[in-house]
């Protein structure tokens, strides 16, 4: 297109504007948006918790909590698909005994299961498990690491979820709801904190084993915030973050001038129609800059010591679970806010050998153990723990018998998802150390102490950010939503 | 609501119009002592006329409010008697009026007599509405009902109802449930009012322990209406339901020892935390830093443009936590820009940055530093000594930076110093064990390896 052709266009979408056929369409629909817009109050940014109005200079400058937080970032360790807490921490002997009797009526009665029908045998710890450390803890020899942080962490044995498919319950752990369309936790975090590095995203996520979680990329989705909050996915292999890089024959002045220039153009419409989604865009184009320097390097391994990838079991260059814990270490040293891991292949049915309890299932134990283990540690002997929170779960937990899928015992040893109980552990931002809290019945079946809901877990990590959960709210479609909808409370025995 | 009831309503309304109308006759009827306002006494049997009417249509009104029920029953019974009997004695003066004119004496005691009964009954009637003891509340009697911690020395020894529930109860819940207040028509400050239950019942089935008001109002989640206590107010911890439960379960007896309910091993748990819970305890002295103004806008915006990130603590606390990751020019610049709100600065964190040694000059400006990071930087022992002059310091990191123990063991005598992370820096086993064996508060990390473990044996050994 030529500079006239351009030229032209422009002129005539100004005069456009000053046409009596502009003015009467506003004047018809814009009264009607006018009335509209005192109703919705959408676009009312940070009511909940605005305090200054800053936030038209940067969307992620960092904003006071409520309180004091005693952590300062997060790094959750979601293995989806469900690891099963049988068989790593809620040791049940009783189950042993009962192994391959029929489960008793009472546990299976109005319930519903994803593939168990009619009447499925119980089936006993398929591993073997010790008290370890001064807490004495009990864990599983599927766990051969986790033993010398294990009085660094708060256990929850007796987390319960309402849904028992991996996508809503995946939904639910991270947005507070089992249906699409709300901000994932990470979001909620960065918009009530903002971040304390503008060269790095402040919500990172980082995936392994092969596939994305089930729940797809809503899961750390922005929902109705400024997609400035959304996760941003770096890869561990390759390039960090796709299409970073300059491309041929551009130098970086050149890509500083033009994002300089867009900006410009931005500025201008903001000013015009005050979307705050052109704010959004303004402040990524800025941050995809500074990105091009500062991604790489954090996100580079390869500059670690060796004694670094021995004890973490990295190897740089693979995309890995290890590699990803390693990275998240680097990443909320940066002060990176909120760190994101997901890990596929954790849902052990027993259909095959690569979900069977006493196979597939230990290899996974085995390919994360030592990498958690070693971040706990590494994070502690940094003085990083103090003000970084660990959390460690699946979207929900599995069954004490082993399934049957269609009414047929399953080939390989294996587990249904169970939505009544399950475990959970969190370690540092102010967790009590060496700490087991809620406890399960003799077979693991349901919660009978110490029950918490997925929405206390999430209370109890804003709490720790320095957030009330129910205060921590943005208006949108003429209400204030917030994270942990109308339900949760922190979870106050386990803070220190 | 009928109709009955509707009028019932009305009372505390219509109240005020005897006693504003009686008030006036007594003032006025004093006052036609005096000559220039004798005058008046052609209209007081007028107006007391119609103080009577207002008096017996409260009278009225007040009665069908009473045949709602309320729990004190006795205070509305007092305040219907005296009512009737203030109602009386004005009527009596009606008629009697002139004749007791004659007599100055009588008629002034008369009027005190009126006056006396009328102040009782509106007293009676505001006790009712506003609750006893609303009257002097904070001036007279300055007792709050949840001051006493625990005094019980053997838990074996205690009795459940007086010694944990009624303690309890009394912390928790007669706030809205006792003396002042009747939510509910309910009181829970003593036993007989604790049988007699409240507006929707019986407290504790005898038949259905688990059916009882008390115990499915605290065991309804929290976030049903009618969970108690109300969600805003004090919860009962985990300990006190599981002692509700069993004393309820137990049959809610009004007398027993702990023993003599034979608590299991639940209840025992449960005992212990709640002795804990509620003894007095050794207060530990939370260190609480002096208030301090909000930053000033301005200062803030400079400062961010140098490349600093400038994070309030919290809303309620505007101290600041200083962040330097992004510092464009150099640290010695952005730290003289930081000295100017040195006093707000509570947290620094110069991390991964391009300091030196000589940037830190005037670190000891920064008196109120509780934290301070100068990892991942090339700061050597010099810089160590910029950081004894930070009294307040509890945490200090200095991993991967060319310090030594020479300048670590400097530090030591920090008064506050907590946390000192040395991972990465060169400090023989001999310099280590010298600084484990100085006496002082301060946690000294080093940076230990983990034990690596051989998972393949146990892969290969389950496996078979």
């Amino acid at each position: 297109m030529t500079k006239e052709k351009i030229q032209l266009e422009a002129q005539r979408t100004a005069l456009s504007y000053q046409t009596r056929r502009h003015f009467l369409g506003k004047c018809r629909t814009g009264m009607g948006m006018m009335a509209m817009g005192s109703v919705l109050d959408s676009c009312n940014l940070f009511s909940g918790n605005n305090a200054d109005g800053s936030l038209v200079s940067n969307p992620l400058s960092p904003r006071a909590p409520h309180f004091q937080g005693k952590a300062k970032s997060v790094i959750f360790l979601h293995m989806a698909g469900a690891p099963s807490q049988l068989e790593m921490f809620d040791y049940k002997p009783e189950l042993q005994k009962m192994d391959g009797l029929d489960c008793p009526d009472s546990f299976i009665q109005g319930k519903k299961f994803a593939f168990i029908r009619g009447v499925p045998k119980l089936l006993g710890p398929q591993a073997s498990f010790k008290q370890y450390g001064q807490s004495g803890l009990w864990l599983s020899d599927n766990l051969p690491h986790f033993q010398q942080v294990i009085d660094d962490v708060t256990i929850l044995k007796a987390v319960n979820t309402d849904q028992f498919n991996h996508a809503p319950a995946q939904l639910l752990m991270h947005c507070g709801t089992p249906r699409l369309g709300r901000p994932s936790m990470g979001s909620w975090v960065t918009y009530g904190l903002g971040s304390e590095n503008s060269n790095l995203p402040g919500f990172v996520v980082l995936t392994s084993g092969g596939r994305n979680p089930d729940a797809g990329k809503s899961i750390w989705g922005s929902g109705f915030l400024p997609s400035v909050y959304q996760g941003v996915q770096c890869r561990s292999e390759g390039d960090p973050v796709l299409f970073l890089e300059d491309p041929n024959g551009f130098d970086r002045d050149m890509r500083k001038a033009s994002i300089e220039a867009i900006n410009n153009v931005n500025e201008l419409s903001y000013n015009e129609y005050k979307d705050p989604e052109i704010l959004a865009r303004i402040s990524q184009y800025e941050m995809a800059f500074k990105m091009q320097i500062a991604v790489p390097d954090v996100m580079s391994i390869a500059d670690e010591p060796a004694y670094i990838h021995e004890m973490y079991g990295t190897k740089p260059g693979e995309e890995s679970f290890a590699n990803n814990v390693l990275l998240a270490r680097k990443l909320v040293e940066k002060g990176v806010r909120f760190v994101q891991l997901f890990d596929w292949g954790w849902d052990s049915h027993g259909t095959g050998e690569d979900t069977a309890l006493d196979k597939g299932f230990i290899g996974k134990c085995l390919q994360t153990d030592k990498a958690v283990s070693a971040l706990l540690l590494d994070l502690k002997q940094r003085g990083l723990l103090e003000e970084t929170l660990v959390v460690w779960g699946g979207e929900f937990g599995r069954t004490p018998m082993q399934e049957n899928r269609d009414g047929k015992q399953n080939s390989f040893k294996g587990r249904d998802h169970h939505s009544e109980a399950f475990s959970m552990w969190m370690a540092g931002g102010g967790i009590k150390a060496g700490f087991s809290y809620g406890e399960t019945d003799p077979i693991g079946y349901n919660a009978i102490e110490g029950k918490v809901s997925v929405y206390d877990v999430q209370a109890t990590i804003l709490k720790q950010l320095g957030f009330d959960h129910e205060q921590l709210t943005y208006q949108f479609q003429g209400r204030p939503f917030r994270l942990t909808d109308v339900f949760g409370k922190p979870i106050d025995p386990i803070i220190a | 609501m009928n109709l009955i009831e509707l009028i019932g309503r009305f009372h505390p309304v219509l109240v005020h119009l005897p006693i504003g109308i009686f008030v006036l006759v007594i003032v006025m009827d004093g006052l036609t002592r005096f000559d220039k306002f004798t005058y008046l006494s052609a209209s007081i049997r007028l107006i007391l006329g119609i103080g009577i009417l207002s008096a017996i249509l409260s009278l009225v009104t007040g009665y069908t409010l009473s045949l709602e029920g309320i729990n004190n029953q006795d205070l509305v019974d007092n305040h219907q008697w005296t009512a009737i009997g203030t109602t009386a004695l004005f009527t009596i003066y009606y008629f009697l009026r002139q004749k007791l004119m004659a007599k100055r004496l009588a008629h002034t005691y008369t009027l005190l007599l009126l006056l006396v009964m009328l102040a009782w009954t509106g007293h009676q009637g505001g006790s009712l509405t506003h609750g006893e003891g609303f009257l002097t509340e904070g001036t007279l009697d300055a007792k709050t009902i949840t001051a006493a911690p625990l005094d019980i020395k053997d838990i074996n020894q205690a009795l459940v109802y007086k010694d944990l529930v009624q303690y309890t109860l009394n912390q928790k819940c007669v706030q809205c449930h006792g003396s002042k207040k009747q939510k509910g028509k309910l009181r829970l400050d003593d036993l007989s009012w604790i049988k007699a239950g409240g507006k929707n019942g019986n407290l504790i089935n005898t038949t259905d322990p688990s059916d009882g008001e008390l115990i499915k109002r605290i065991l309804l989640d929290d976030i049903d209406e009618h969970h108690m206590p109300p969600k805003e107010k004090t919860q009962l911890t985990d300990a006190e339901l599981v002692i509700f439960q069993w004393w309820i379960n137990a049959g809610a007896s009004f007398d027993k020892s702990v023993a003599a309910l034979s608590p299991d091993a639940k209840v025992i748990k449960a005992l212990a935390s709640f002795k804990a819970e509620n003894q007095i305890q050794e207060k530990t002295i939370v260190k609480t830093r002096e208030p301090i103004d909000k930053l000033d806008e301005q200062i803030k915006k400079r400062l961010e443009k140098m490349g600093w990130v400038v994070s309030t603590i919290s809303l309620d606390d505007n101290h600041i936590r200083l962040i330097g990751y992004n510092i464009e020019g150099t640290i010695n610049d952005a730290l003289v820009a930081a000295a100017e709100i040195s006093e707000h600065v509570i947290e620094l964190k110069l991390s991964f940055s391009a300091l030196k040694d000589n940037d830190l000059k005037n670190l000891n400006q920064f008196i109120n530093l509780e934290k301070l990071w100068l990892d991942h930087t090339d700061i050597s022992d010099n810089a160590l000594k910029q950081v004894t002059a930070l009294n307040n310091l509890g945490y200090l990191n200095i991993v991967n930076t060319k310090t030594t123990a020479g300048g670590v063991k400097n530090l030591m005598n920090l008064p506050n110093l907590k946390m000192i992370y040395l991972q990465g820096i060169k400090i023989t086993t001999d310099e280590r064990l010298a600084l484990e064996s100085i006496k002082t508060n301060a946690n000294l990390y080093f940076g230990d390896s983990m034990k690596s473990v051989i998972t393949d044996t146990i892969f290969v050994k389950k496996a078979e």
